[in-house]
C-alpha cells in the first residue's frame, strides 16, 4: 500500500493527474482539497495534505534552483526525501530515519537525547545564496566603499558600531549583508585561549552588546542555526561571551593581539564583505567547503580589487585556513 | 445564534458580527465603535470605556488602564479599596461589551471570537480565555490580530493572488505577519512580533520627556512631577496631534505644575528612537521565516492605531521600499476580520469558498541535556514544533535516556526561541517511567500535537515497550480552575455599568472632571459651575433641557481643550 502510494506522492494526494510545470495547478489543487477538510476535527488529513503541498512546491523550486541538467535528478532526490518524511510523519509504514541535520552542528545533542527526524524545511533550497545572488557584487563593494569613504578617521570599533547602527534603518538586503558580515567578522576574529574561544580586538564588550541589541541573536537560535549553519561555532562563542559579560561586565572579551590591528580603519570592511561574498555565498552553492569555493571564485572578481587588497585577502584566507587547521588538530589531540 | 467578534485592545476595544453583507461593527451604549479599555470605580458604580478614560485624569487612583499588558501575570491593580487582576478587569470590560452587543442585536450572546496579538504566548492566551469565562462568554476561537486584519483585507479580492505583509502596531503590542492569498485560501506564512511594544510606549516616551521638562519649569523633583496624571494625558494628546501636524504647542498651568513647550515631529523621532529600533528585529524575522525578500511583497498593510504616526509610516516605507496602505480603518480592521472568522466558524454561506490557515508564532520544545566540552549539562532547549509551522501540526522526536538503567524521563514543555530553556516559557511537564535496562539507554518518542484552537497535546511512547503516556496542556501554572472562575463570575456580577440612557451623561460628567484637573485655577471655577449646573439638570430629568446642555457643554469643553494642546 505504502510503496504504491509513494510512487505518485505527492501529486496523487493533491488530486493532480499530471506533473505540474508551475505553481498554479499545485495551488489550485491544494485549495480545492483544503476546502473539504475540517482543520479542527481532521488534523491528520490536514497535515498530510499540507506535506504533499509543500513537497510539490519544493520539487518545483528545486528545478528552478538547480541547473537544467541536474534538475530532474535533484527533484527526484527531493521527492524521495520528502516521501520518506511523509511516511514518518504520517506514522504509516516506516521506521524513523535518523539523519543528522548538519555535520557542523555542535548544537545537536550529543550524549543526551536526540536523533532528529528530518523536517520538510531542511530539504528546501538554502535561503541565503538566493538572497545573495540577487545582490550584484558591484553594489556590495560600492556600499562598503561609500561607508568607508564617509569617514576615514574612525577606529575599527567605531566603524563596526556605526555600521550596526546604520543597519537599523537600512533596506532589507543591506541589513542582511551587514548581519552576515558581522558573523563572518566574529568568525575571523575568534581566538582560542585556555581551551575556550573569545573574540579578539576590535570586538569589545560594547560591540557584543550592540550586536545583541540590534540583531537579537541569542533570542532566536532557530533563525541563526538555519540561516548561518556555517557560523554555529561562532554563534556559540557569541552566546558564551555575552553570558560571561552579564556575569562580570569588565573581565571578558579581552583585547588581544589582533590580525587587523595595523589595518587602516575601515579597510577591514571592504575585505570582510568581499570575503563574505566569496566564501559564504558561493560556498553554499558549490558545497560546504568554504575555502575551496572561495579560492575557485577568487579569479572571477580579482579585476575590481586593487593589488594590495588582494594580497591582504590572500594572507587573510591562508591565515584563516591555518587557524582552522590548527584548531582542528588541537581538538583531535 | 450569532457569534460576535471582539477586539480586546490595550487602548480600545471593538465589537462586530458577520452578516450576509460581510462584517459589521456594533456600536457601544454611546453609539461609538471604540470603547476605551479602561475601568474605573466611583464607589460601587462601575465605569467602563469613555467615562472611565476621562476619570483616568481626574481619579487616577480609582481607575485602571492598559491592563492587557499584564495579562497572564499576577500583577494586582488596586481601584479604590478593591484589588483586581488584569483577567478580572478584562472580564468586566468583556461583560460590558457583551451587554452592548446584546442591546444592539436584541438577543442573548453566548459565543465570541476574540482577537489576541499573534505574539501572545500560551499563558497570555489562557488569561484571555479565563476573562471571557468570567464574563460568561464562550470563546469560539482566539484569532491572531494580524491574521484577522488580513482576513478583512483578503476578503476584498479573494480570488486575486497576492502576498502581503501586515504591520500591526497596536496600543500595547506589535505583530507583523506575511500572508498569501490564492484561490480563496488565506494562508499565514509567518508571524513575528513583540508583545510589549505599542503606541502606549510612544506615549510614555513623550510623557517622560514632558516630565523632565515640567520638572525644570515647575522647579520640582521629577519623581514628584511623574505622579501627576495631567502629563500622561497631555502626552497622549500631543502624540495624536503630531500625527496631524508638524508641531504642537503644549501648555499646562495647574499649580504647582507649569509647562509651556513646543514639541515637533523631529523631537518625537528623537525621543522614540529606541522604540523604533525594536520594530526592526520582528520585521527581519518574519521575512526570513517566510523566505521572502521585499520585492516579493505585493502589498504592505498598516493595522493598529499607532500606525497613524507619520514616523512609523515613513519608516515602514523606507525599509520595505513600498508605500504602505491603510484603506481600511486601522482601528477597525482587526475586529472586522475577527467577524469574518466568526462567520467561518458558524459556516456562513457567504464564506463557503474561503478558507484560512494560520501558524504557531512560537517554537514549542523540551529540555535536553547535552555534552559540552566533556561535561553533561542540562538546560538546553530542543525545538519540536518550530515556529511558523502551519496549524494543525503534529511532530515527533526521539529522545534517549541519559544513562543505562535510568528509571524515569522528565519531558518538560517550553515555548520560545532561546537556545536555553531558562529564557523560554515553561508550560508544563510529564514524567515518563521507563523499564529498567542495565545494558543500554532506552529511547522515548515524544510527539507534540498543536491544533487550530491552540490546544497542545504531548504524547510519549517508550519504544521498547510501546507504552504511551499523554499530557494535555490545559492546566497551566497560574490558570484558574472552573470553580474559581464561577466564584469570580458571581463576584463580578455585583458591579453593574450604567444603563444606556445614562451612559452619555456619565461620560460628559467625567469629561468635565477631566478638564477640571487639566485646568488653570481661574478656569476651574467655571468648570466646577458647569458640573453643578449639569447635575442640577440631571436631577430634574427634563430630557430636552439635558440634550441642549450636553451640546453646549461639549462645545465648551472642546474649546477649552484646544487651549492646552494647539
Amino acid at each position: 500500500m505504502c510503496t504504491k502510494e509513494a510512487l505518485d506522492w505527492p501529486y496523487n494526494l493533491l488530486g493532480l493527474t499530471e506533473i505540474p510545470q508551475d505553481k498554479k495547478p499545485i495551488k489550485r489543487a491544494y485549495a480545492r482539497r483544503l476546502k473539504t477538510i475540517d482543520q479542527l476535527n481532521e488534523p491528520d488529513a490536514f497535515q498530510q495534505l499540507r506535506e504533499a503541498y509543500e513537497a510539490a512546491l519544493d520539487m518545483l523550486s528545486y528545478k528552478e534552483f538547480y541547473p537544467e541538467e541536474h534538475g530532474e535528478q535533484l527533484a527526484q532526490g527531493a521527492a524521495d526525501t520528502a516521501a520518506r518524511e511523509h511516511t514518518v510523519a504520517g506514522n504509516n509504514c516506516a521506521t524513523a530515519t535518523n539523519t543528522p541535520l548538519n555535520d557542523s552542528g555542535q548544537l545537536e545533542a550529543k550524549a543526551g537525547e536526540t536523533q532528529n527526524t528530518p523536517t520538510p524545511d531542511d530539504s528546501s533550497p538554502p535561503l541565503f545564496p538566493l538572497v545573495y545572488s540577487e545582490t550584484p557584487l558591484e553594489e556590495l563593494q560600492e556600499f562598503a566603499a561609500q561607508f568607508i569613504a564617509a569617514d576615514n578617521e574612525r577606529s575599527d570599533e567605531e566603524t563596526i558600531s556605526q555600521l550596526i547602527h546604520y543597519s537599523a534603518d537600512a533596506p532589507m538586503q543591506e541589513r542582511q549583508l551587514i548581519e552576515a558580515s558581522m558573523l563572518t567578522l566574529l568568525d575571523l576574529l575568534t581566538q582560542e585561549k585556555d581551551d575556550s574561544d573569545y573574540f579578539a580586538s576590535p570586538i569589545t564588550p560594547h560591540i557584543l552588546n550592540e550586536l545583541e541589541a540590534e540583531f537579537q541573536w541569542t533570542k532566536d537560535a532557530i533563525r541563526i542555526n538555519k540561516t548561518f549553519p556555517q557560523h554555529l561555532h561562532t554563534y556559540q562563542t557569541f552566546q558564551e561571551q555575552l553570558e560571561a559579560l552579564s556575569r562580570s561586565p569588565c573581565t571578558s572579551a579581552e583585547q588581544d593581539e589582533s590580525l587587523f590591528r595595523h589595518a587602516n580603519p575601515g579597510k577591514l570592511f571592504l575585505i570582510l564583505l568581499v570575503v563574505k561574498w566569496g566564501s559564504e555565498g558561493l560556498g553554499q552553492i558549490f558545497g560546504k567547503y568554504g575555502l575551496d569555493s572561495a579560492a575557485s571564485f577568487f579569479s572571477s572578481f580579482v579585476k575590481p580589487i586593487s593589488g594590495i587588497t588582494l594580497l591582504v585577502l590572500v594572507v587573510l584566507i591562508v591565515f584563516d585556513a591555518l587557524n582552522r587547521f590548527i584548531r582542528k588538530v588541537k581538538k583531535r589531540l | 445564534m450569532t457569534h460576535i467578534a471582539i477586539d480586546l485592545g490595550t487602548t480600545n476595544s471593538l465589537l462586530s458580527y458577520f452578516t450576509e453583507d460581510g462584517p459589521k461593527l456594533i456600536p457601544n451604549a454611546l453609539g461609538e465603535y471604540l470603547t476605551p479599555s479602561v475601568i474605573s470605580f466611583a464607589g460601587t458604580t462601575l465605569h467602563v470605556g469613555a467615562s472611565a478614560k476621562a476619570r483616568l485624569v481626574s481619579h487616577p487612583d480609582d481607575t485602571a488602564a492598559l491592563f492587557k499588558r499584564t495579562m497572564g501575570a499576577e500583577k494586582p491593580y488596586s481601584l479604590g479599596k478593591k484589588s483586581f487582576t488584569a483577567v478580572e478587569l478584562s472580564a468586566l470590560l468583556l461583560k460590558t461589551l457583551k451587554q452592548d452587543a446584546e442591546t444592539y442585536l436584541q438577543g442573548p450572546i453566548t459565543d465570541a471570537v476574540i482577537s489576541v496579538p499573534a505574539y501572545f504566548n500560551e499563558m497570555q492566551r489562557k488569561a484571555v480565555k479565563s476573562a471571557a469565562a468570567m464574563a460568561d462568554l464562550q470563546v469560539a476561537r482566539l484569532i491572531n490580530e494580524p491574521t484577522a486584519a488580513a482576513l478583512a483585507y483578503g476578503l476584498q479580492d479573494k480570488e486575486e493572488e497576492s502576498t502581503f505583509l501586515v504591520f500591526d502596531l497596536g496600543g500595547g503590542t506589535f505583530d507583523v505577519s506575511i500572508l498569501e492569498v490564492f484561490e480563496g485560501v488565506m494562508e499565514v506564512k509567518a508571524t513575528a512580533g513583540d508583545a510589549y511594544l505599542g503606541g502606549e510606549d510612544f506615549t510614555a516616551a513623550i510623557a517622560n520627556h514632558l516630565i523632565a521638562q515640567a520638572a525644570v519649569s515647575s522647579n520640582l523633583p521629577p519623581e514628584q512631577v511623574a505622579g501627576y496624571p495631567q502629563l500622561q494625558h497631555l502626552a497622549e494628546q500631543a502624540k495624536l496631534a503630531l500625527s496631524e501636524k508638524h508641531e504642537v504647542h503644549l501648555q499646562l498651568d495647574t499649580p504647582p505644575l507649569q509647562l509651556d513647550l513646543v514639541l515637533t515631529r523631529e523631537k518625537l523621532e528623537e525621543i522614540t528612537e529606541n522604540l523604533k529600533r525594536r520594530l526592526r528585529a520582528p520585521l527581519d524575522r518574519v521575512m526570513y521565516d517566510a523566505r521572502l525578500s521585499p520585492e516579493d511583497l505585493d502589498r504592505v498593510v498598516l493595522v493598529g492605531g499607532a500606525t497613524r504616526m507619520p514616523l512609523v509610516r515613513s519608516w515602514v516605507s523606507k525599509i520595505l521600499r513600498k508605500f504602505p496602505e491603510a484603506t481600511l480603518d486601522p482601528d477597525q480592521v482587526v475586529v472586522m476580520g475577527a467577524a469574518v472568522q466568526a462567520g467561518l466558524i458558524s459556516k456562513n454561506s457567504a464564506l463557503d469558498d474561503v478558507v484560512m490557515t494560520d501558524v504557531s508564532a512560537f517554537t514549542l520544545g523540551t529540555e535536553i541535556a547535552q555534552e559540552v566540552n566533556g561535561i553533561i549539562k542540562a538546560g538546553y532547549f530542543q525545538p519540536i514544533i518550530e515556529r511558523n509551522s502551519v496549524l494543525p501540526i503534529s511532530r515527533e522526536h526521539i529522545f534517549t535516556a541519559m544513562v543505562p538503567g535510568q528509571r524515569e524521563v522528565n519531558i518538560s514543555v517550553y515555548q520560545g526561541e532561546a537556545p536555553l530553556i531558562e529564557s523560554n516559557l515553561f508550560l508544563g511537564e510529564i514524567d515518563v517511567p521507563i523499564p529498567y535496562n542495565k545494558k543500554e539507554q532506552e529511547n522515548i518518542a515524544v510527539r507534540f500535537s498543536y491544533d487550530v484552537s491552540g490546544l497542545l497535546e504531548v504524547d510519549t511512547k517508550v519504544l521498547s515497550t510501546g507504552k504511551r503516556k499523554s499530557l494535555l496542556l490545559k492546566n497551566l501554572a497560574g490558570e484558574l480552575s472552573e470553580k474559581e472562575i464561577k466564584t469570580r463570575l458571581k463576584e463580578l456580577a455585583q458591579y453593574k455599568v450604567h444603563p444606556k440612557d445614562q451612559a452619555e451623561n456619565q461620560r460628559l460628567r467625567a469629561h468635565i472632571e477631566q478638564c477640571y484637573t487639566m485646568a488653570k485655577n481661574a478656569d476651574r471655577d467655571i468648570l466646577m459651575q458647569m458640573l453643578r449646573d449639569f447635575d442640577a439638570l440631571l436631577e430634574k430629568q427634563n430630557s430636552s433641557d439635558i440634550e441642549a446642555a450636553r451640546e453646549s457643554i461639549t462645545s465648551n469643553l472642546a474649546a477649552f481643550e484646544a487651549n492646552y494642546v494647539h
